[in-house]
């Protein structure tokens, strides 16, 4: 109680937990840019997927159906087999780059997190130096 | 005193033991630095199979200016997990390498927006000017079996490569479908491996077709046939030297790697001979299959008897462990399956560019066979 008096007393805290505040803010600040970043490299990819989908469905079109019906059969089961592969591949690249971003955002956070422990043992040890610990 | 020197050497002993178990645990240690041999730097040309394929393809269109050859077989189209290209690398998906790179061809970026990708590339100084490869010689191969990369891929390489300015002549574009049902996933071979439709470990498939020779052909023109056996020697050498801080496994290659040297381009040739990086596919490095890729593919019987000094740098399968940043992100970076990196793993966000850490180990290798380093 007595140590928790002396590091207290003047709040010679003070500017060292406002340091430490505004390091905070900008870890959530490049977190949530690392975020955004992932909306919308998710967005791009989005977009190829849909002009992949489209050329595809236009070659189709062009393409002349088979007369025999067979033949038919078999094409439309090809076509049924290549889009299972295009959802999956494209549900894959998509759980890739949030997997990455959300990745990325976590490892910010969890490194201003263990910092900002280490910063606070060190106001609690030595509160006179809080201060230097904004640069 | 008596006693002292017993305990000393003693010591000693241990010490020598300890070393003893130390260089027989790691082959590296026994393995020597790669030498200067007398190659011709005009003559150098890469092949390989699979992610070697898409490695060989990145390697010839990063150093395009001294490069004069490629040959791609059952893989290879350059920048095709891209997403984007930014100031410091690019982004690139393993899901879209799987997908749509080697199982959705539907899904496989078009060549005009491939070709940006390269002249972006070109404009930031990380690969060579495109324009050089219109010198290039290429031959691509996919077989009419293969479930493993499929073959929309490697005919799209090749359309790629005519948008990079390659004349049509120089580009041999084979999909010959081998006896029906055609090649499987495969380094295909005349007389050795398994079954031709096969898509299985080794990835060497028997199909009475000799696809290093046709390479070999398609780059350097009309062969002299090739030798019954090799009669040169393979080297084995230390690739660490040419990887940052010697961190091979952590960046997906192995201490050692192999050379094969023609008696005839031994110190001291006449005449300097050509040099051919061959690279393997994924579970096909020699942790894999032993000295299997390295001996048996047909490389080295035509070597013999066309002067070509034929380099096979290894990849290693990389485990989480090894790698060096640990965080969220680390599944996406390991290599499990020994492959060369083509989607970027270990981080490395320039790993189809000179700067890429597997790119630029293999071109210092180059350089080195070819006395230029």
């Amino acid at each position: 109680m007595n140590d928790l008096a002396k590091a207290t007393s003047g709040f010679a805290f003070f500017p060292g937990m406002l340091g430490m505040q505004m390091r905070n803010i900008q870890a959530c600040t490049s977190a949530q840019a690392k975020m955004l970043d992932g909306m919308r490299l998710l967005g791009k990819q989005h977009a190829q997927f849909m002009e992949a989908v489209m050329r595809r469905m236009l070659e189709g079109r062009s393409a002349s159906a088979p007369s025999d019906p067979g033949s038919l059969i078999g094409s439309g089961i090809d076509q049924l087999k290549a889009a299972i592969m295009d959802t999956q591949a494209n549900m894959s690249e998509g759980s890739e780059i949030l997997a990455r971003s959300a990745g990325d955002a976590a490892g910010i956070m969890q490194k201003r997190f263990l910092d900002a422990l280490d910063e606070i043992k060190a106001i609690a040890e030595h509160p006179a130096d809080a201060g230097r610990l904004q640069s | 005193m008596p006693v002292r020197r017993l305990r000393s050497a003693a010591a000693g002993t241990l010490r020598a033991l300890a070393l003893a178990a130390l260089c027989a645990a790691s082959p590296a240690l026994g393995a020597e630095p790669l030498g200067r041999y007398p190659a011709d730097p005009g003559q150098v040309s890469v092949s390989g199979i699979s992610s070697g394929a898409f490695m060989a393809n990145q390697l010839h269109i990063a150093h395009s200016e001294g490069i004069m050859g490629a040959a791609m077989v059952a893989g290879g189209l350059y920048g095709c997990t891209i997403l984007e290209v930014q100031d410091d690398g690019v982004v690139s998906l393993i899901g879209r390498a799987t997908g749509a790179c080697m199982t959705a061809p539907d899904l496989l970026p078009d060549v005009s927006s491939l070709r940006e990708t390269v002249a972006t590339l070109a404009d930031k100084g990380w690969i060579d000017a495109p324009r050089n490869l219109a010198r290039s010689h290429v031959y691509l191969f996919t077989g009419q079996a293969d479930q493993v990369v499929n073959p929309a891929t490697v005919a799209r390489a090749s359309a790629l490569y005519k948008a990079l300015g390659v004349p049509d002549s120089q580009i041999k574009f084979d999909n010959k479908n081998l006896p029906a049902p055609g090649a499987g996933h495969s380094w295909v071979t005349d007389a050795f491996g398994i079954d031709c439709n096969a898509n299985a470990t080794p990835y060497i498939n028997k199909c009475h077709y000799d696809v290093a020779g046709v390479e070999l052909a398609a780059i350097y023109g009309p062969l002299t046939p090739p030798a019954a056996a090799p009669s040169g020697r393979i080297v084995a050498f230390d690739q660490r030297e040419f990887v940052a801080a010697g961190a091979a496994a952590a960046n997906g290659m192995l201490d050692t790697g192999y050379l094969y040297v023609p008696k005839a381009c031994e110190a001291g040739a006449a005449q300097p001979c050509r040099l051919q990086v061959v690279l393997h596919g994924c579970m096909q490095s020699s942790e894999a299959l032993g000295d299997e890729f390295y001996s048996k593919i047909g490389v080295n019987e035509w070597a013999d008897t066309n002067r070509i000094i034929v380099l096979y740098p290894q990849a290693h399968a990389t485990d989480v462990a090894e790698l060096r940043i640990q965080n969220a992100l680390t599944l996406f970076n390991a290599n499990l399956a020994g492959c060369w990196n083509w989607w970027g793993y270990g981080n490395d966000r320039q790993f189809l560019t000179k700067k890429g850490v597997q790119v630029s180990a293999l071109w210092a290798m180059v350089q080195r066979v070819t006395g230029q380093r």
